[in-house]
């Protein structure tokens, strides 16, 4: 899903993050099993949707004041 | 028989921690098999050992697939470093003059101590000295290794910050005009007195309305009286030269550390010729308390002697490394 959006991440890099952000509240997770096999699904927490918007606006503040410079 | 991916899990599983293991190897093993499948998809071909080689390599070796999963480990980490290296610059020379002090103050054979004894006896307290504070370092770092188990998240409340409060600029060829015109003052008064009122050195006292003297340096301390004459001259001439010069310099850091090392060869022959350089006996011979008092004197000189050779030592060694330090800054 996330190459199909031009994002290319290492599942190396990838589970470990999901994994510290679950630690820190803002995912949950549950293993289900498909195929024979288990696998575990992250989903946003609650804390993790409180959460959302600020850090939206933080990364789109980023990226403007990136613009800009790189603008300038 | 297990597979090259049971190897490669038991191999994960044995560098993470017991409460990640479970979750994190079932989670790696459903990605790597998720792997093997799209390869045999994209070749056509059921997975064999071939295929899991390859797969397996793009992982990356059990190591290097943990490492993110864990947190940053440390023994002292950098919120605990500052207050560490705090507690080691304080704790370690303390620890280094107290067990110089302590070898010398039990020092309990018999003096007159010979140059033999006085050279095994010095690498003796050095020895003594580095093994008190290489114990110390350790029990230090055991501590601090125990309070960032416990208190990983350990950290001194920031005071409020004031710019006044930073360190002068390190400047270690700057010279210390009051030290040196102290030191040129008590060397003079050094040179004076030992070279023109030798004989008025002794203990006084006022008996039945009439002051008695008492000489207590022996005929052996006059032969050291040349060289320390000359130890005297020599401080004053070097403290002259830094004062005229303004700084420290090649020339005058290579004079200091020959007149360090003259004042070691001193301390070291006063070491060696305690009970010769002066007597008791005129003064407290009747009182019959000579011989505690002059073996409680003996022991307080060679602790005195000692601590002035660690000191000059040590001085040497601080001069070595400004002289590189200089070399190396240009």
């Amino acid at each position: 899903l996330l190459s199909e959006k031009g994002l290319e991440i290492d599942q190396g890099t990838l589970y470990p993050l999901l994994r510290r952000l679950e630690t820190q509240g803002l995912l949950g997770s549950n293993w289900r099993v498909e195929d024979a096999r288990p696998r575990r699904y992250y989903k946003l927490s609650q804390a993790g949707q409180d959460n959302l918007p600020r850090l939206i606006h933080e990364w789109k503040t980023i990226v403007q004041m990136m613009q800009r410079m790189l603008e300038s | 028989m297990d597979t090259l991916i049971d190897r490669y899990l038991n191999a994960v599983s044995e560098n993470l921690p017991a409460r990640l293991r479970k979750d994190t190897v079932t989670e790696i093993r459903s990605l790597i098999q998720d792997a093997l499948d799209d390869r045999s998809k994209e070749e056509g071909r059921s997975p064999d050992n071939e295929m899991m080689v390859e797969v397996l390599k793009q992982f990356g070796s059990p190591q290097s697939i943990v490492a993110p999963y864990l947190p940053e480990k440390y023994l002292i980490g950098p919120r605990l470093f500052p207050t560490f290296n705090l507690v080691i610059s304080i704790v370690l020379p303390i620890l280094a003059v107290l067990s110089m002090i302590g070898f010398w103050a039990g020092y309990s054979q018999p003096v007159p101590i010979t140059g033999v004894d006085l050279v095994a006896n010095i690498a003796k307290s050095i020895g003594n000295m580095l093994s008190a504070v290489i114990q110390g370092f350790g029990n230090i770092v055991i501590i601090f290794a125990i309070l960032q188990w416990v208190l990983p998240d350990f950290r001194i409340k920031p005071k409020e910050w004031d710019p006044r409060s930073l360190k002068a600029v390190r400047q270690p060829d700057k010279i210390k005009r009051g030290e040196l015109i102290t030191e040129i003052f008590f060397s003079l008064i050094g040179l004076i007195v030992f070279t023109f009122y030798i004989d008025k050195i002794g203990i006084y006292n006022y008996v039945n309305g009439q002051w008695t003297f008492t000489p207590i340096l022996t005929s052996a301390f006059n032969n050291f009286i040349p060289w320390l004459d000359l130890l005297w001259v020599i401080t004053i001439l070097l403290n002259t030269i830094l004062l005229r010069r303004g700084a420290w310099e090649y020339g005058t850091r290579l004079f200091a550390i020959a007149l360090y090392a003259f004042g070691i060869g001193i301390s070291a022959s006063f070491l060696t010729s305690i009970p010769y350089i002066y007597t008791l006996q005129g003064a407290f011979g009747q009182l019959g308390g000579a011989s505690i008092l002059q073996s409680l004197i003996n022991q307080v000189l060679i602790v005195a002697f000692a601590v002035a050779i660690l000191v000059n030592a040590l001085k040497i060694i601080k001069m070595l490394l400004n002289m590189v330090r200089g070399r190396i800054n240009g």
